[in-house]
């Protein structure tokens, strides 16, 4: 009828940097050759990334591994290990993430989370180039979304659009892309077009931007922040479109995009 | 001393579960602690065990555990000793009186606490002649109905101590009901130092966090924000929480949110355990609430180094901020109030640095360590003066008349309580 819950568990406390460097505490292992290994999974073919961090003691039995910006991580969610065991998620100071406009190029994001099953994980995004969306105006009359950003290692010129992609089909449409300052970009989707175009009940329309005529396309996402996964957090008012409603969301990804369903 | 105290669900996310496991943790360091859940349904506690408490349940309702009670046939049947007015009698049932029945009629400790009123009535009933009886009230005695009001004053004569969270919640039970001889103390929750470095001042993102439940009214702190955003559109507030048995308020908040267009300013962040990493994304906290039985938000954020606007709501907050020092209190239900406290501190970045920092220095106060003091000396006192033997035997007399004449039972606990201090006159 009674138990103890008495377990070690390793588990780890993270600090993250702006530039992306992660330094992890971790308590409850102090062996001396002990490392904390980063695995990504679901990479192409089952194949398993690896990278393995040394763990260093700290005194009390807990000891600390270092994520430096430099040290190359691929783009995905890599689960924390010592040895065998999954490591918990402890407290994750993620303050510095906070409203990020980094000056380079290259975008890198890591985001250390805790999974739905309890377990720490690194969710990273490699980005060159880059664009952030930033805030997202509605324009009920019009029955429009207006979408501000700031693009990173690459600029606006002739041909700059936006794109709206149906997914599972090669229907799209663009819209004109404004640029500004410093990177910012601006376009304004109405949802007629894509509404007209509507193949089934529910349809998500990924959000894709190229800054030129011949540049290679860039899909729109939020990613400079501490929310790993913003599905749920940027929800944004529906407006109707024909016999759809129309709403711009972001996936779990944190990529954008444009999500249509139909009228009650 | 062996202190053991008896939790509703430890694998639980709450507030009187945090501050149990606090204290717990703080009294372990000098005696031998337990915490005994009644309920358990996960391996471990969403809030992180306890260190060197000895954790225990009474019904185990993990599916995937040998023991599992779920299926008992006397868990579907309606309890008797947990009281009805509880808001919790649901989940209890006959099993739940077995089994909590056993564990107190057979516990080897000096000291029993109880954790909520239903639990409090369990121990004043059940509790073998030894263990000193403390029942905490994490709540308020006024915002319990009136049935578990009329249960408690019938029941906790036979408690040794009650405890409350504020001065203002000892002060009506000590006025409010009849409970001679029964030593009421207000000790408010502790919260532990962060182990994150305190916030600086220099973020534009305003904290709230709680349950998104009607009574924290956080449909006044979006209607407040609108009136931010029209002077500040830099500043932005995030609310983390979830709904719980008592309601979920994130739709209502979500649609308010769509209504005025704060859509790119106000975010529903989902539940997040622990809040300490959260707060320091923050320079200001908020709390909107019509009710708080202590505030423990209020703490946290101050321990966090942020200045807290609150409504100057029972039971708590004006226990906690000494407004314009290390807060600001506003009227409750007051919109303007609340939206114009906050721009105070966004408009002065060194009043909002100053206020963080005297807020960082005032909590210290609400340090386990004090607050697990005050309950030691008390537990101490009690053990010391023999309270739960001496005083028991009488009551247990008590208790057994008060089985069949209700009313005849008050005179005889009243006259078991004037025995033991020694004649004074009953009225």
């Amino acid at each position: 009828m009674t138990t103890s819950t008495e377990r070690r568990v390793p588990r780890a406390d993270c600090i993250a940097d702006s530039a992306g460097g992660i330094t992890f505490d971790i308590a409850g292992t102090s062996a001396p050759d002990a490392a904390l290994v980063l695995k990504r999974s679901g990479g192409p073919g089952g194949v398993q990334d690896e990278t393995r961090l040394p763990l260093t003691p700290t005194g009390e039995g807990s000891s600390r591994a270092v994520l430096p910006s430099t040290v190359e991580l691929a783009e995905g969610r890599w689960e924390a290990y010592v040895g065998d065991e999954a490591v918990e998620p402890g407290i994750r100071d993620l303050r510095t993430l906070l409203d990020r406009t980094p000056d380079a190029d290259r975008i890198t994001v890591r985001v250390p989370y805790p999974t739905a099953d309890g377990r720490l994980a690194v969710r990273c995004w490699v980005r060159a180039p880059h664009a952030e969306a930033g805030e997202i105006g509605l324009a009920p009359e019009r029955g429009a979304m207006t979408v501000e950003g700031r693009l990173y290692g690459a600029e606006l010129g002739e041909g700059a659009v936006a794109e709206a992609r149906l997914r599972g089909s090669d229907k799209s449409h663009r819209a004109p892309v404004t640029g500004g300052d410093g990177g910012a970009f601006g376009f304004t989707l109405p949802y007629g077009p894509l509404a007209e175009q509507h193949l089934g009940k529910q349809e998500l329309w990924d959000m894709w931007l190229r800054p030129t005529a011949d540049a290679a396309w860039i899909r729109i996402a939020r990613i400079l922040d501490d929310i790993h996964d913003r599905k749920n957090i940027f929800v944004y008012p529906k407006l109707p479109s024909g016999d759809w409603l129309a709403a711009p969301c972001y996936t779990s990804d944190n990529e954008l995009c444009v999500r249509l369903t139909a009228a009650p | 001393m062996h202190i053991s105290f008896l939790l509703h669900n430890a694998y639980g996310i709450g507030g009187t579960i945090r501050t149990t496991f606090n204290l717990a943790q703080t009294l372990a360091e000098r005696h031998d602690v337990e915490i005994v859940s009644v309920f358990r349904h996960r391996d471990q506690p969403t809030m992180g065990a306890p260190a060197g408490v000895a954790m225990k349940h009474l019904v185990d309702l993990r599916r995937s555990s040998p023991g599992f009670d779920g299926d008992h046939p006397d868990y579907t049947r309606p309890a008797t000793v947990f009281p009805r007015g509880d808001g919790r009698h649901k989940q209890y049932s006959r099993l739940t009186d077995a089994r909590i029945a056993a564990h107190l009629g057979s516990l080897a400790a000096d000291v029993v606490v109880g954790t909520r009123p239903g639990l409090n009535v369990h121990i004043a009933r059940q509790t073998r002649r030894g263990p000193v009886r403390v029942g905490q009230e994490h709540l308020t005695l006024d915002s319990h109905g009136y049935r578990l009001r009329r249960e408690i004053g019938h029941r906790y004569p036979l408690l040794d101590a009650i405890t409350t969270v504020t001065e203002a919640d000892a002060r009506s039970y000590r006025s409010k009901l009849k409970l001679p001889g029964v030593r009421i103390e207000s000790v408010p929750n502790s919260v532990p130092a962060p182990t994150v470095r305190p916030a600086d001042a220099a973020s534009r993102w305003i904290i709230a966090a709680g349950r998104l439940t009607s009574v924290k009214r956080y449909d006044l702190l979006v209607k407040a924000f609108s009136k931010v955003v029209a002077a500040r559109p830099d500043w932005r507030l995030r609310i983390y929480g979830s709904g719980d048995a008592t309601g979920n308020e994130m739709n209502a908040l979500r649609a308010l949110v769509e209504e005025r267009g704060l859509h790119n300013h106000v975010f529903l962040m989902g539940p997040a355990n622990p809040l300490e990493p959260e707060w320091v994304k923050g320079s200001i906290a908020a709390v909107t609430s019509s009710l708080e039985s202590f505030g423990m938000t209020i703490v946290e954020a101050m321990r966090c180094g942020l200045p807290v606007v609150s409504t100057d709501c029972p039971h708590g907050p004006g226990e906690i901020i000494d407004d314009g020092v290390d807060g600001r209190l506003v009227p409750v239900g007051d919109v303007d109030a609340i939206a114009d406290a906050l721009l105070l501190l966004i408009e002065d970045d060194e009043l909002r640095r100053r206020t963080g920092q005297a807020a960082l220095a005032a909590s210290a106060r609400f340090d386990p360590v004090p607050i697990a003091e005050r309950h030691e000396a008390l537990f101490t006192e009690l053990v010391a003066r023999g309270e739960g033997r001496s005083r028991s035997a009488l009551r247990d007399a008590a208790q057994h008349a008060r089985g069949t004449l209700y009313d005849g039972a008050y005179a005889l606990r009243y006259l078991a309580a004037d025995v033991i201090r020694k004649g004074k006159k009953s009225s």
